[in-house]
Parts: C-alpha cells; sequence; structure tokens
C-alpha cells in the first residue's frame, strides 16, 4: 500500500510535468515534455558512453564514501575515548563541513592533481562529517543505565565502549551514513562537473554546454533515481546489520 | 669446419649487418613521443586543438598529447601549477590574474584574437527585442547577465558602458553560466546578457529572444588598436622556460590543425558535432571563429586587455603584458 501511494506520487509528478509542458507556458527548449526526456533517456541508456560514465561515478562515489565511512567512524571513536580531543576537532569539523564542493575543486587539483585522488579528497570531505557528527553525538548519548551497567558487569571502559556504546550508536550511526550518501552523490557530480573528464556530472556539463535539454534532464533523472538507489541501500544495509533495532521500535509503537 | 655451420655463420654475418644497416631507421620510428597533458576550458577555440590531436599533428612533432577537460578557470590555473597537466587553455584573463596574484604563469601562444572589423569570435553584448533596449546606453537600471566575475565578459560590459558614459554600478550584474543564458533571456529574467559563440548564435537564431546587438568587443575602442588577444595557451614559467623546444614543436602541430579547419569548413563544423555534441543544423549556422593568425604570443597584443583589467579593478596596479607573455617562434 505504502508502495502504491509513493508510486502514484511519481506518476502525478510526471503527469504535471506533461501537462506544463504541453500547455506552452514554459518553451519546451527550456523545459522539455516528460516524453521528450524519456526518448533522450532511451537514447543514452543504449549507449557504451552512459554506462562507462556511470560506473565511474559510481566507483567513485562508492570508494568516497567507503573511505568516508571509516574515516569518520574512526573519528568519532577516537573522540569517545578522549573529550579533549573532541573539543579541538569541534570547530574544525564545523568550518569544513560547511564547504560546498565546488569551491573545493581548485584547491584540490592544486594540491592533489587531476586523478583520482582529487575526487576522493572532495567525496570524502562531503561525506565524512555527517557520519562523524552522528557517531560522536551518539556514542556521547548512550543511556547512563546502560553504562552503570556494564560497570556493575566489570566491564573495562574499551568494552563499555565496543560492547554497548558502539552497538547503541548504530541506529544513529546510519543516520548519518544516508545522510553523507546523498552528500557524497551532490559533491561526486559536483567534482565532475568542473574538473571531470568522465562520469554522469560530466556528461551533464556537456549536454549544457551543447543546449541538449532533453539530455540534461534525462541525466538529471538517472542521478536523482541513483541517489534513491543510494537511499535505498543504505537502508537495506540498516535492516541487514541492526535488525534488532527495528524489532525493538516496533515493540514500543504504542498499541 | 662443415658446409651447415658455415651457412650458419654466413647467415648471421648477413643478418647483423642488415640490421645495423637498418637501426637507425626503425630507432627513428620508435622514438618514445613526449607527453603532454593540456587542461583546457570548453571553448569554441579548443577545436583546433581536438584536430590537432585527431589528425595526427601532434604525433608528426612527436608529441603524444592527452586533452584534459576543465569548466572552471581558476582549476584549469591549478591543474597547470600543480603540474596535472603542463599546459592550459583559457582567456588570457585568468593567467595575468593568477600571474598578479604570484603565480607563476607564463602565456606562450595565442589562441584567439578579437579584430577590427569584427572577427566572428567576438564577446558581444545583446539584449531581447522584450527589453526595448537598442543601445548600450539603454542598459541604465536594466539587468545584464555576465558568465562570472571577474572574467572576459565583466571588462567588456564595462568597457562599453564606461563608453557610454555610464559605470557597472548602473545597471543590475547578474551572473549566469554561458548555457543557462539563453533561457534566462527567453524567459525575461536578464534583459541583456554578454556572450560568446556558439551561444550567441543560438540566441540570434531563437524566434523568442530576436536580439538586439548592443557592442561588440572586449576593448571598446577596438577600432582604435585592431586586435587584442583574448584566449590563450599558458604554462608555468619554469615549465616555459625550459620547454622551448617542445613548445616549437606544440606551436607548429596547432598551426597546422588551425590552418587545416580554415581551409575545410566542414571538417571544422564535423568536430564542433564531434566534440562539443552540437546537433548537424545548429553546428552548421555556427560561424567558423577560430583564429586565422598565427599562434605565437607577443606582449603588444595583451596589453590593451591588461590594461582594461587594470581598470575595472581587476589587477590590482598595471601588468606589463612582456612580464606574463613569452614570445616563442617556432
Amino acid at each position: 500500500m505504502r508502495w502504491s501511494k509513493r508510486l502514484f506520487g511519481v506518476i502525478l509528478f510526471f503527469l504535471l510535468w506533461q501537462l506544463i509542458s504541453a500547455s506552452g507556458l514554459v518553451s519546451a527548449e527550456y523545459f522539455p515534455a516528460a516524453t521528450t526526456a524519456a526518448r533522450a533517456l532511451l537514447g543514452m541508456l543504449a549507449t557504451a558512453d552512459f554506462w562507462a560514465s556511470f560506473a565511474t561515478t559510481a566507483v567513485r562515489l562508492f570508494t568516497g564514501l567507503a573511505i568516508a565511512l571509516a574515516l569518520g567512524l574512526g573519528l568519532a571513536l577516537l573522540t569517545a575515548r578522549a573529550v579533549l580531543f573532541r573539543r579541538m576537532l569541534d570547530p574544525l569539523v564545523e568550518i569544513m563541513r560547511v564547504l560546498p564542493p565546488p569551491a573545493l575543486v581548485p584547491i584540490a587539483i592544486y594540491g592533489l592533481g587531476l586523478g583520482p585522488r582529487m575526487f576522493l579528497f572532495i567525496i570524502v570531505n562531503a561525506a565524512i562529517w555527517p557520519i562523524y557528527i552522528n557517531a560522536a553525538n551518539a556514542l556521547s548519548s548512550t543511556e547512563p543505565m546502560q553504562i552503570l551497567t556494564g560497570r556493575a558487569y566489570g566491564y573495562s571502559a574499551s568494552q563499555i565502549l565496543w560492547r554497548l556504546r558502539f552497538p547503541a550508536a548504530l541506529p544513529e550511526i546510519f543516520i548519518g551514513i544516508r545522510i553523507a550518501a546523498g552528500f557524497a552523490l551532490l559533491a561526486t557530480i559536483a567534482a565532475e562537473m568542473l574538473a571531470g573528464t568522465n562520469g554522469l556530472g560530466y556528461q551533464l556539463y556537456n549536454a549544457g554546454f551543447s543546449l541538449e535539454t532533453p539530455q540534461m534532464f534525462a541525466l538529471m533523472f538517472v542521478i536523482g533515481v541513483f541517489g534513491v538507489v543510494i537511499q535505498m541501500l543504505t537502508i537495506l544495509a540498516r535492516r541487514i546489520f541492526i535488525s534488532w533495532h527495528t524489532t525493538l521500535a516496533a515493540m514500543a509503537q504504542p498499541l | 669446419m662443415t658446409r651447415h655451420a658455415l651457412h650458419r655463420a654466413t647467415r648471421l654475418v648477413l643478418t647483423t649487418l642488415i640490421a645495423f644497416l637498418l637501426a637507425p631507421l626503425f630507432g627513428a620510428q620508435a622514438a618514445p613521443l613526449q607527453p603532454l597533458k593540456v587542461a583546457y576550458l570548453g571553448a569554441i577555440d579548443t577545436v583546433v586543438l581536438h584536430h590537432a590531436v585527431e589528425a595526427g599533428f601532434f604525433k608528426q612533432q612527436g608529441l603524444d598529447v592527452q586533452t584534459l577537460r576543465i569548466n572552471d578557470g581558476p582549476a584549469v590555473i591549478s591543474a597547470v601549477l600543480s603540474g596535472s597537466a603542463q599546459i592550459g587553455y583559457a582567456a588570457a584573463t585568468p593567467p595575468a590574474i593568477a600571474y598578479e596574484h604570484g603565480q607563476p604563469l607564463s602565456i606562450f601562444a595565442t589562441a584567439n584574437y578579437e579584430r577590427y572589423p569584427y572577427s566572428a569570435n567576438m564577446t558581444t553584448i545583446i539584449a531581447s527585442k522584450r527589453s526595448g533596449i537598442t543601445t548600450i546606453a539603454g542598459l541604465k537600471g536594466k539587468t545584464i547577465a555576465s558568465n562570472a566575475q571577474p572574467s572576459g565578459c565583466t571588462i567588456t560590459i564595462e568597457q562599453h558602458l564606461a563608453q557610454a558614459g555610464l559605470s557597472i554600478h548602473d545597471v543590475k550584474l547578474l551572473i549566469i553560466p554561458f548555457p543557462n543564458m539563453q533561457a534566462a533571456m527567453a524567459l525575461g529574467e536578464t534583459d541583456a546578457v554578454c556572450t560568446i559563440v556558439p551561444f550567441l548564435t543560438a540566441m540570434q537564431l531563437n524566434p523568442g529572444i530576436k536580439p538586439t546587438v548592443l557592442a561588440r568587443g572586449t576593448i571598446a575602442d577596438l577600432k582604435k588598436i585592431g586586435k587584442v588577444a583574448v584566449t590563450s595557451y599558458f604554462g608555468s614559467s619554469s615549465w616555459v622556460k625550459s620547454h622551448h623546444a617542445v613548445i616549437k614543436r606544440f606551436l607548429v602541430a596547432m598551426q597546422k590543425s588551425q590552418a587545416d579547419l580554415n581551409a575545410h569548413p566542414a571538417v571544422y563544423h564535423r568536430d564542433l558535432i564531434k566534440y562539443f555534441h552540437m546537433k548537424p543544423a545548429f553546428a552548421a549556422k555556427v560561424p567558423l571563429a577560430i583564429s586565422k593568425a598565427s599562434l605565437v604570443a607577443k606582449p603588444s597584443d595583451y596589453q590593451s586587455l591588461f590594461d582594461a583589467l587594470h581598470k575595472a579593478g581587476m589587477l590590482p596596479k598595471r601588468l606589463k603584458a612582456d612580464k606574463v607573455v613569452t614570445t616563442i617562434t617556432p
């Protein structure tokens, strides 16, 4: 039922798009009909170029996200053990997390060259902070009762971190990952638009430069769907790794 | 020695002799190509670069050129300064501004000029028919779009406004990327734009815009100076200084490519479709906007542009062009 409602929303959106386009309120040159964009999409899907670009973007995104996950979690675990380190890190996090990816491109090229390291730096910088912030907050706000119980059982500080605080923080960590995945996609596309020689962002910029509006809309649709797929993958991972939380959350629902 | 062994020895001597005689020939063919990376900003001028790669003109000069498209002027500068690319292509404005900010860059080739009588590649200010503007003076209080700030277009706008007794503060300046200007103008978001080919062509063909040309040329008094360099190839100062021989070969290949495209407009239009993904019907209407002149950069061709940059406040002090422009003749 929930899926049918969502599908209905999507269908309604495309119908509205088609209607606005057909009404002639906006020139078809700048706002092509949904059917025109769909035709452009089908044409694109049949080309090897598109799939090569898609694969390039996907590899960049998932590699960057994996590194951001490892670093973000690592930092959060470190700050969970060293409060002073967290206090020192906080102002830097506040500065770094608001830097827009396009602004970092020239600096990243200067420091890291035009290769994969430049892309990874931009993607990791966009994705690491939501993971770190969510994880660090969750790790520092474990129920005191849980910690006291752990101590009563003779757990060491390290055991409390790994056996109590970390599992309790996982639901929030997954929220961070979900937000980070969206940011990583934005950063990947932005970096490819400015400094890519391949990838979906590069194709999108080229379509704009060449005034190929239907292709632009088709590519934006692809990027949007890709974003949805990534979100679904993070939800799936959450279900796999912390199914216990879903069960508990369902039990906590009022009857 | 048996007859068989004698034959074998004779064959060995003959083979060695032939190999020794032919070695210089094969050696010349197998000489490794000099790898060269060129970071470029997407613009019509770079058709010459792509054609030189495709037609093998660089290989004939012993160069293995790899092109890297970057869609941001400062990022092209960063690519060159970081050594990710040895050569950069952009408007002449970013290297001059970078030089003035202590980034050691050197322009060694002029990709294109703006000339009087007007060449096809002129930076142009146009107004939509619906705006009712027909002169630069008519821009007072109106909205005009430039692609970036600072940029060649901003200078263009400032130069022509000044000639009409106005300043940049008399207009509402919008920053809109070139590809989006057409939509902004058609939808009435801006009254006028500063643009270049092929976006100018697209707007001129658009019946919803029916633009009026208000002014042409980055420099307002182009009629007086005749020509000004507007786009260039450059490298880090140290690389340019130590690679004159490579640059000469680069210039020879580019000159050959430029001459070939000027002689064969059909190839130029085919390349617009191939490298800029233009629709064939549209590409056929884009004028031949590449340079016909020598690529050798001369400081005198840049001075008026740098003076205009200084006048517009984009360069804190007057920049003598011979500091940034190196003349290398192939």
